[in-house]
């Protein structure tokens, strides 16, 4: 579902799948899922971990570094007041990738290692971003 | 699907409509008329016909029956039916498909069809990764995607504007020879045109990127036995076939621009026992420009990094020693949503059976024709087709 108002941003539905994750982002911790031989994925998917056992979660340290950048400047629903905007792809230095808007990373490039921050705004579900690392 | 190699499978009609912008037109109109105009090409009645491959269309996304309903409306009786939901790669998917029904002997003659009208109704509803970690994040749109890969491809060999530039000229110049282009791209663009055009995503450009439209394509593939019967004049063999769906599973590769294109593009070249330079013309999938270049690299026509100077190099013209989207692609000619991978396949198939007038190529001996299908999470797209083509 999207949010109502054009210039808000649109909450995270979570799922079955997702919940445990999106629920650990309230206290600002972001969860990787852990597949059968233990090795770390993002987003979270329908599977099994180690041992055939339900899979287990680990928190991520947060920083990685920025593999792509874009400014965009069509912006999404809910992104009309802050467009134009830049987003990226982080490889976390447990290996997934992902996706977030980036902030105050003017001229900021492939290669720059970045760190999670967490965005106002709150709720249940809170959203990550990535700023340089110092 | 080696036994395409054996040409016992052919294509022997291909049709496609104007494509139109807000045109108005339901998905069935359009597919009830480029199916009445490949019948005619080939001299089929429906009676023939007993085979239907369709691709899913934005238009049309929510309905579950959509096969039945079309067979209902086209007169159909069918022995076997397929949908395809491989977004732009369905089209040279479905070709492959039909031939694989053919030649298990569920049906002889088959119709692959893609109708979509995304400018007039979208009722799609996309789920998944797109909407929970990509709209809440900023994403609006392919574009980013597209923007995210030439960032990416950038940092790592250098991206020549010039390069797509050159390739954004040449299509537009097939598009203006081809009556079927949308009327509001039938304008001539220059470099600096496309330079100049406002920035989406950077790097991409507005110019990067497809328009979409509404229209359909067509074609039949029967078996050559068969098309030989019913006296066939012309017809083509496709003659490889490769596909892959979520390319690096594992997601051990690091560099976000690989795609599946690294192993369909090698994999379909051996299959047809050619090396790239055999190919004679190249219709990639083009929904941005950008992709042409990763699959010129990733296919093996140009080396990691080389696209760019491969397509500065060579005259790429439909005039050209290696032509590439002669008809304009979709770049050019419009996009008719999940539909848009049969402009590229019915361009080729229109060069190798000699009927593209004005903008008919010398050598047409051969084709290759790709397919993109998917946006994937934080990575590139979720399929790679590779179909090879050969005139009889």
């Amino acid at each position: 579902m999207m949010a109502d108002k054009p210039d808000q941003t649109p909450a995270p539905q979570p799922s079955d799948v997702s919940k445990e994750f999106w629920a650990a982002t309230a206290a600002g911790k972001f969860l990787l899922q852990q597949d059968e031989r233990t090795k770390s994925m993002f987003p979270p998917r329908p599977r099994r971990g180690e041992g055939g056992k339900p899979p287990s979660w680990r928190e991520a340290s947060g920083t990685g570094v920025l593999v792509a950048v874009t400014l965009c400047r069509v912006p999404a629903r809910g992104f009309q007041n802050k467009a134009p905007y830049l987003v990226g792809i982080v490889k976390l230095d447990e290996g997934p990738r992902v996706f977030a808007t980036l902030v105050n990373a003017q001229d900021v490039r492939p290669g720059q290692k970045m760190r999670m921050v967490w965005l106002d705004g709150g709720g249940e579900a809170r959203l990550y971003a990535f700023e340089p690392a110092p | 699907m080696k036994f395409l190699r054996n040409k016992d499978v052919a294509i022997i009609a291909c049709a496609d409509t104007k494509l139109v912008r807000n045109s108005g037109r339901s998905v069935m109109s359009l597919a009830g008329e480029v199916l009445g105009q490949v019948l005619e090409r080939s001299g089929l009645e429906r009676a023939d016909i007993d085979g239907l491959a369709l691709t899913v269309s934005l238009a049309e996304a929510g309905n579950p029956f959509w096969t039945n309903i079309a067979a209902e409306s086209l007169g159909l009786t069918l022995s076997w039916c397929q949908l395809t939901d491989l977004g732009g790669a369905s089209a040279v998917g479905n070709v492959a498909r039909a031939a694989a029904a053919i030649h298990a002997g569920l049906c002889q003659t088959v119709v692959c069809l893609a109708a979509d009208a995304p400018t007039t109704q979208d009722r799609s509803n996309q789920t998944g990764d797109r909407p929970e970690f990509g709209d809440c994040f900023g994403y609006s749109g392919p574009p980013v995607v597209f923007g995210l890969l030439s960032s990416a491809y950038h940092q790592r060999y250098g991206l020549s504007e010039q390069a797509l530039a050159k390739l954004a000229v040449t299509q537009r110049n097939g598009a203006l020879k081809n009556p079927n282009a949308c009327d509001v791209l039938n304008v001539p663009l220059t470099a600096e045109g496309y330079l100049s055009s406002r920035m989406i995503a950077d790097p991409i450009r507005l110019l990067d990127c497809v328009m979409r439209c509404d229209g359909a394509n067509a074609c039949i593939v029967t078996t050559t036995e068969n098309a030989r019967r019913l006296g066939m004049k012309k017809m083509v063999h496709p003659v490889a076939y490769r596909e892959i769906t979520n390319f690096d599973s594992s997601q051990t590769v690091d560099d976000i621009t690989i795609s599946g294109f690294s192993v369909a593009g090698p994999a379909a070249l051996a299959d047809a026992g050619m090396s790239p330079g055999d190919i004679h013309m190249l219709h990639p999938y083009d929904d941005f420009l950008i992709a042409a270049v990763l699959q010129l690299e990733q296919i093996g026509f140009a080396l990691a990094g080389g696209g760019g100077e491969f397509i500065l190099q060579h005259d790429i013209g439909f005039g050209g020693e290696f032509p590439i989207n002669t008809g304009g692609g979709q770049i050019s000619a419009g996009q008719p949503g999940l539909a848009g991978g049969g402009i590229n396949l019915t361009e080729a198939l229109t060069q190798l059976f000699g009927d593209a007038g004005e903008r008919q190529v010398r050598r047409a001996r051969n084709a290759m024709v790709t397919g993109i299908g998917a946006m994937q999470y934080a990575r590139n797209w979720g399929t790679s087709a590779v179909l090879v083509l050969e005139s009889a």
